[in-house]
């Protein structure tokens, strides 16, 4: 009798232990993918059908990115910046250098400076949110990476374009001095790479902050399934999560480069 | 047996506060797929981006950008303008080490005059003075011998005198004695 009690309690316990698995898998599923809600133990929102948290979660991005350049950066004539104005304006002229003018050569990169300045403080701001309790990682959803990826796209059709004219765009295509028959299957394959490189930047950027969001969520996970037992599991959360600090700087770098790179390419085809 | 039934109780209820407070359970989110794609967040993110850059374009890339173009200009400005300074500075320096130059050749060349004159001057002096020291050496040998022929003249004409008057008075008083006689004739043979 006693033996088919405890057989009973294990039965139980193993159970609950495979509830608080499934429990545990969509705690972490909840905190990296998007909802219509915006649950924090401060507030509960829930947002209407045409939102979403990610959705919210760009514009307050746009917002702090609003804020910080026109009340934390300024400029003041005849001195010399200080403090967030120098961090900023070293990361500014950052982009702009090594990002833009590296890649697409003095004029074009002083041109679309702009829109590299914005891509990297958008997606590095959008990074970061995700590290910070109560916002979540817009850019660990893959409609905003593959937004974010179309604009690169335009560019690399439309602006390649404007910049060299349709006929040059599309010959850009056919490289010179390749015998005929051979286009047959370079100028397809071109036209697939354009798209293929966008997707790369698409999954690239989604699949790290995903990764990294789901890794920090695990090891916290553990806590949960093992109790104290796991409490170094927290220190390495932690550790994980000072990388993803990294990480949102470096994908944010990565992004806008390969745009400029890509983007460079379709402009001045000869290189 | 009531151990175990009260942990797995213990453990059942706690799974009901994860579910109510971590997880809100309604939400469906087994369900979810990571990958899923969804129109609406494109769209989204195209309006909040393009928002975001048009805003920042005007608050604050444009602005930032220009006033790093300008202080760039006016780095490479100081640059340019160190530079010519510089040049400036060179030449002065030039000019001013051919002026000392000069003014060193100059004065070297009036020390060389100066030393030249003094030098033909001390030797006409030198010269002048040697003449004249001839002179009153050649007056003075001149005047010594005047005085000598004088004084051996005087000497002559006195020694007569005192030998004609010592004769007179030999002759006079000893004429006869033949002593006298023969001294008169030493004398006389000695003079």
């Amino acid at each position: 009798m006693s033996e088919a009690a405890t057989t009973a309690g294990e039965v139980v316990t193993a159970s609950v232990a495979d509830q608080r698995s499934e429990l545990v898998n969509q705690w972490i599923m909840h905190h990296v993918t998007d909802s219509d809600s915006w649950h924090t133990i401060l507030w509960d929102l829930h947002l209407p059908s045409w939102m979403s948290n990610n959705a919210l979660m760009l514009i307050i991005a746009g917002l702090i990115l609003v804020f910080i350049f026109t009340r934390l950066f300024r400029h003041e004539e005849g001195r010399a910046p200080r403090g967030w104005t120098n961090a900023l304006e070293a990361l500014v002229l950052f982009v702009r250098d090594d990002i833009c003018i590296a890649n697409l050569g003095e004029k074009d990169g002083r041109k679309m400076a702009p829109l590299f300045l914005s891509f990297f403080f958008f997606i590095v701001t959008c990074n970061l949110m995700g590290l910070i309790p109560l916002f979540s990682t817009a850019t660990g959803n893959i409609n905003v990476t593959f937004g974010l990826a179309t604009v690169t796209f335009f560019f690399m059709v439309f602006g390649a374009m404007y910049v060299n004219g349709p006929i040059a765009f599309f010959k850009s295509f056919a490289p010179t001095g390749v015998p005929w028959p051979i286009l047959f299957i370079i100028v397809p394959l071109e036209m697939i790479g354009l798209v293929i490189k966008c997707a790369a930047l698409t999954i690239r950027l989604f699949a790290n902050m995903l990764a990294g969001h789901i890794v920090v969520f695990s090891l916290i996970g553990l806590l949960v399934m093992f109790g104290m037992a796991a409490l170094p599991a927290l220190v390495m959360a932690l550790a994980i999560n000072m990388m993803e600090i990294f990480i949102a700087f470096l994908q944010a770098y990565v992004f806008s480069l390969l745009s400029a790179m890509f983007i460079g390419q379709m402009y001045h085809p000869a290189h | 047996m009531a151990d175990s039934q009260h942990s797995a109780e213990h453990a059942h209820t706690l799974n009901e506060v994860i579910e109510t407070h971590a997880v809100h359970a309604g939400d469906h989110h087994a369900e979810v797929n990571p990958m899923e794609v969804s129109g609406q967040m494109v769209v989204w993110t195209w309006v909040v981006f393009v928002l975001t850059l048009i805003v920042l374009y005007k608050v604050a890339w444009k602005p930032i950008l220009s006033v790093l173009d300008k202080r760039e200009k006016d780095i490479q400005d100081s640059i340019d303008n160190a530079e010519t300074i510089r040049e400036e500075l060179e030449s002065l320096e030039e000019t001013k080490a051919q002026t000392i130059a000069e003014a060193d050749e100059k004065a070297k060349s009036v020390l060389e005059a100066a030393r030249k004159g003094a030098y033909t001057q001390a030797q006409s002096i030198e010269a002048k003075a040697r003449d004249e020291a001839k002179i009153v050496a050649e007056n003075a040998s001149r005047e010594i011998e005047a005085s000598r022929a004088k004084a051996e003249d005087l000497l002559r004409i006195e020694s007569a005198s005192w030998a004609r008057q010592l004769a007179s008075k030999l002759i006079n008083e000893n004429l006869d004695d033949d002593k006298n006689r023969a001294l008169t004739d030493k004398f006389i043979q000695e003079l």
